[in-house]
């Protein structure tokens, strides 16, 4: 049976009315409302006498539970009407979508006057929703409609290469339907994965942030986020069970500096996590799913050093326009597989300075989470946004051409979608990338083929498709 | 009431086949059941089991440590499933990085 919770106000040695409060000078109210110790204690003997459930505040208010017949019988004949909890779609945030309130004031029966002032059903609350637009910070940054005119997608949108129709999955740290989503009309779907917790819990802000950098080049894909769970292969499975048609992940394990036997030695517990992301990847890469994942920011990232993963790198633009290898972003020869050079091509990463670090992208986050607020200068907090990047915003940008890629031809391989990224990419020639190999004119281990170009590889695609 | 120092640890470890097998998974996961374990997730090449140390060291056969890596599988797993069943290997998951 439904309960409900009704707040009990023992009365106050003062034994103001209701009416007192209004007209009481202020500075007495506050006193006015501290409750006396006795009604207290007999309000708690009442309710412990007709074994009602009940828990004191440390206000020493008394919050009681009350089913309908104990509701009936206290208060009279009380109807509950349901509201609504948020008054603005996109403004707030509240745990429950709606909650019971009695349609008129609580009447304190008469054998409970004596020492309970007055008693209401508490209203749940609403936590003030982030803005859905990005504050203005004095520091260089892109917002998020400059990536789509850098990766030169908005004319892929004027052409109708939107992502519509295309099934993005995406794991990361958790998704909040932040209100630039909602406005945006961005179609984003949290997702569990096994041991995840709530999907659209962020507390670190990295997956909502960084999602947004497939809508900018895909804005009417349809991103499934994934979030992670008690295993990164579990996770996977999650993202496939999507039906996706391209998976993102802008996460790895700083692994790849051994041989597989020597991982095996060192490591046996990881060598079988190895083993079996391994599999779901190939799996996933079996259904024609193309598989991305970030090169890592200095570390030598596994998966992303997979034969079946396309790895993405960074590239910084400068403001004056210029391109250069970021020396924030890994570039690598695998050892897990030798042969491998990581990463294939390029999306915007930031440059790393001593501070910030790789401050680049204006990106929505949860409000307080971790990257609440990060990289700016003005110190303001709260706000729902961060600046930043890394690998992590390059490979969703790449995931969002991909996805562009697969609304021309859907039958695309994920080979064919490398080969096509590959042709089309724009040369990078200048730059050291933070693992120290430098970009030269031609395909190199800095940037691969270079930053990836939305129009280009859309062009292509078309006239093959 | 339990203080912060007698809380207990809660460990996944995940359990794979070699190749897909449904009727191993369903081994598993019967044969957790006696031990009072959480089943988080199955497909039909691997199954999640989450619980306190002890309790998965005793319900799958293996030893857990830690040698510098976090805590790891160093020995096992020994299931006495019934028979025929695939070899399956186990490992507890590690938490990735974010870039």
């Amino acid at each position: 049976m439904t309960k409900t919770i009704v707040r009990m106000v023992p009365r106050s040695t003062q034994r103001v009315t209701f009416s007192d409060y209004v007209s009481m000078p202020q500075e007495r109210l506050s006193g006015s409302v501290a409750p006396d110790r006795r009604s207290m204690n007999k309000a708690i003997k009442a309710f412990d006498d007709r074994a009602i459930p009940q828990e004191a505040s440390p206000l020493k208010r008394l919050d009681v539970q009350l089913n309908e017949q104990e509701m009936a019988e206290m208060f009279g004949d009380v109807a509950m009407e349901q509201r609504p909890t948020r008054v603005s779609e996109d403004r707030s945030i509240s745990l429950n979508e709606t909650f019971d309130r009695p349609a008129k004031a609580l009447n304190v029966p008469e054998a409970l006057q004596d020492f309970i002032a007055f008693a209401y059903v508490p209203r749940p609350v609403e936590f003030f929703a982030p803005l859905p637009f990005p504050p203005i910070e004095n520091i260089y940054h892109l917002r998020l409609a400059d990536v789509r005119l850098a990766l030169n997608a908005a004319r892929c949108h004027m052409n109708g290469w939107t992502g519509k129709g295309v099934r993005v999955a995406m794991a990361d740290t958790g998704f909040m339907l932040h209100p630039y989503y909602v406005r945006s009309g961005l179609k984003l779907i949290p997702t569990s994965s096994p041991g995840s917790g709530p999907a659209d819990e962020d507390l670190s802000g990295h997956g909502t942030g960084e999602a947004a950098n497939i809508f900018a080049v895909a804005p009417d894909c349809t991103v499934f986020g994934v979030k992670h769970g008690s295993s990164a292969a579990g996770t996977l499975e999650t993202c496939i069970d999507q039906n996706p048609d391209v998976m993102t992940n802008s996460w790895g394990y700083n692994i790849d500096h051994m041989t597989k036997d020597e991982l095996r030695l060192d490591d046996p517990n990881m060598f079988f996590e190895v083993m079996d992301v391994e599999a779901v990847i190939e799996n996933a890469v079996q259904r024609d799913i193309a598989v991305l994942f970030s090169a890592g920011n200095g570390h030598l990232a596994f998966p992303a050093s997979h034969p079946d993963v396309i790895s993405v790198g960074g590239a910084t633009l400068n403001e004056d326009g210029s391109v250069e290898a970021s020396n924030y972003a890994s570039s690598f020869r695998s050892q897990l597989y030798p042969g491998q050079k990581i990463p294939d091509f390029c999306g915007l990463v930031g440059r790393s300075e001593a501070p910030p670090q790789s401050a680049h992208i204006m990106l929505p986050v949860p409000p307080e989470s971790e990257l609440d607020g990060e990289n700016f200068p003005s110190g303001r907090s709260k706000s729902g946004w961060g600046i930043f990047s890394g690998t992590s915003a390059a490979c969703p940008q790449t995931a969002g051409l991909v996805a562009l890629l697969k609304q021309i031809s859907k039958g695309l391989s994920p080979a064919q979608i490398r080969q096509v990224l590959n042709a089309r990419s724009v040369d990078v020639t200048s730059g050291t990338t933070a693992t120290g190999d430098t970009a030269r004119p031609g395909h190199d281990l800095a940037t691969g083929a270079g930053i990836v170009d939305a129009l280009r590889a859309c062009g292509f695609a078309v006239g093959t498709a | 009431m339990s203080g912060p120092g007698k809380r207990t640890a809660v460990l996944t470890v995940r359990l794979v086949t070699e190749h897909p097998n449904r009727q191993t998974i369903e081994a598993v996961r019967t044969h957790v059941k006696d031990f009072d374990l959480d089943v988080d997730a199955s497909t039909d090449r691997s199954i999640e089991i989450r619980g306190p140390l002890a309790k998965l060291e005793r319900a799958l056969g293996i030893t857990i440590a830690d040698k510098g890596h976090g805590p790891s599988i160093v020995e096992g797993p020994y299931l006495k499933l019934a028979e025929p069943n695939y070899p399956v290997t186990a490992y507890i998951p590690r938490k990735p990085d974010f870039y």
